[in-house]
């Protein structure tokens, strides 16, 4: 455990490091290509999407969010990056529609990249192989969560309740009172 | 396991905190003078658009409140771009400057800035956007000047990028979420149709690309 939690610290110590050395040398990524195409009208759903860029992504840094003609959030989810690449398995059970592929990525030189890509799917869901439920990281949101969706239909005045705003917050303080938490017990350990 | 969940938060958070400040390899614009979006009394003489790098300038330009390019001298000094008019500035109500340059690492970065000279018009009531994929939005402000784009969003950043056949340099608004709500504002400074492409990012990270058309009227 002990070890672990070394390991842990200087991660968390070390990645932002990382993070900020990284190469200055290259240029703004953009996005090379993507399967599905960009437009494309595929009378079976994918098995996953995969986004191309052209450099290599920063590792922990990248989303992909699936998104419906009508603003609903079906799935987002962090990826982890195969050199200029990132795959998000397609998830079971989606219907025929319109979709997009919206990203955020952090190329090598740590600027993040935002984009998306659309296409047609006109056949019935596809079974394909079944990555729901399959794993919980504890870091995906929820795949039902529609963060965009508005707070209520009435659009006029002070509808929502803030909260994603206050739960970052809330996220973000915890984690610099876990690592403050970590080193001081790391700390009494060595006494 | 469960001793991981914070150790995850606390790397992820920290992650998350130290992205943005990451120095970047390409050139970004830190501030313009005017303020980009901004109504000022007067008409200065000239614009400067400052970079977090020196850069090598391609090409710059003023452009007046009818879309036409005014005639004006652009001088790159280290970091620093000066658009010098070449007749006073006096008679026009928007005033948009682009540029497109090179930075160091060899890539090419466009951009604009636009502002507003003189009393703001009165902004009309909000008018709903169609927007794809559909959100709820809406726009106040449809003729020349300041105006803004609402969406019924939990988004809680993003990016306006606004560009015209005249202005082919995005045109950038910043987007603040706040209470179910995520508002941007600016100057949109011709006539004519400008196409709207807005990335919106929800507090967990969730990612949508929103775009819509709007006619702005003179």
């Amino acid at each position: 455990m002990r070890g672990q939690r070394i390991a842990t610290i200087a991660l968390s110590v070390l990645a932002p490091a990382v993070l900020a050395l990284a190469p200055v040398a290259s240029a703004h990524t953009s996005l090379v290509s993507s399967d599905p195409a960009d437009g494309a009208v595929l009378r079976q759903a994918p098995q996953a999407v995969t986004l191309t860029f052209d450099e290599d992504l920063l590792a922990g840094a990248n989303t992909i969010s699936i998104n419906l003609a009508d603003g609903t959030v079906v799935e987002s989810r962090p990826v982890e990056p195969s050199g200029p690449s990132v795959t998000l398995p397609w998830p079971s059970g989606l219907s025929a529609g319109d979709y997009q592929v919206a990203y955020r990525v952090v190329s090598g030189d740590g600027h993040p990249v935002t984009g998306a890509v659309s296409f047609t799917v006109t056949g019935e869901a596809s079974p394909g192989p079944s990555v729901d439920g399959a794993s919980d990281d504890g870091l995906s949101p929820n795949p039902a969560a529609t963060p965009f969706a508005p707070p209520a239909p009435d659009v006029a005045v002070d509808g929502g309740s803030g909260l994603p705003v206050a739960a970052s917050i809330l996220a973000g303080a915890a984690g610099v009172a876990a690592v403050v938490v970590l080193i001081v017990l790391l700390r009494r350990r060595r006494r | 396991m469960r001793h991981r969940t914070p150790l995850v938060l606390a790397l992820g958070s920290l992650l998350i905190a130290v992205t943005p400040g990451v120095a970047h390899a390409h050139a970004d614009v830190v501030r313009t003078s005017p303020r980009n979006g901004s109504v000022v009394a007067t008409a200065p003489k000239a614009v400067t658009v400052t970079f977090s790098e020196p850069v090598e300038l391609d090409s710059a330009r003023l452009i007046g409140a009818d879309g036409v390019e005014l005639a004006s001298s652009a001088v790159m000094s280290g970091a620093v771009l000066t658009l010098t008019a070449k007749a006073p500035l006096s008679g026009q109500r928007t005033i948009t400057a682009a540029w497109t340059v090179t930075s160091d690492d060899g890539h090419q970065v466009n951009g604009s800035s636009a502002f507003m000279v003189g009393q703001p018009p009165e902004i009309g009531p909000p008018v709903a956007l169609t927007t794809t994929p559909a959100i709820p939005a809406t726009l106040r402000g449809q003729r020349i000047g300041r105006m803004s784009v609402t969406f019924a969003s939990k988004a809680s950043s993003g990016q306006i990028q606004w560009t015209s056949a005249q202005l082919p340099e995005p045109l950038n608004w910043q987007v603040t979420g706040r209470k179910g709500r995520a508002t941007a504002s600016g100057v949109l400074p011709f006539a004519g149709p400008w196409t709207m492409q807005a990335t919106l990012v929800s507090a967990n990270g969730a990612v949508m690309v929103v775009r819509s058309r709007v006619e702005v009227a003179r």
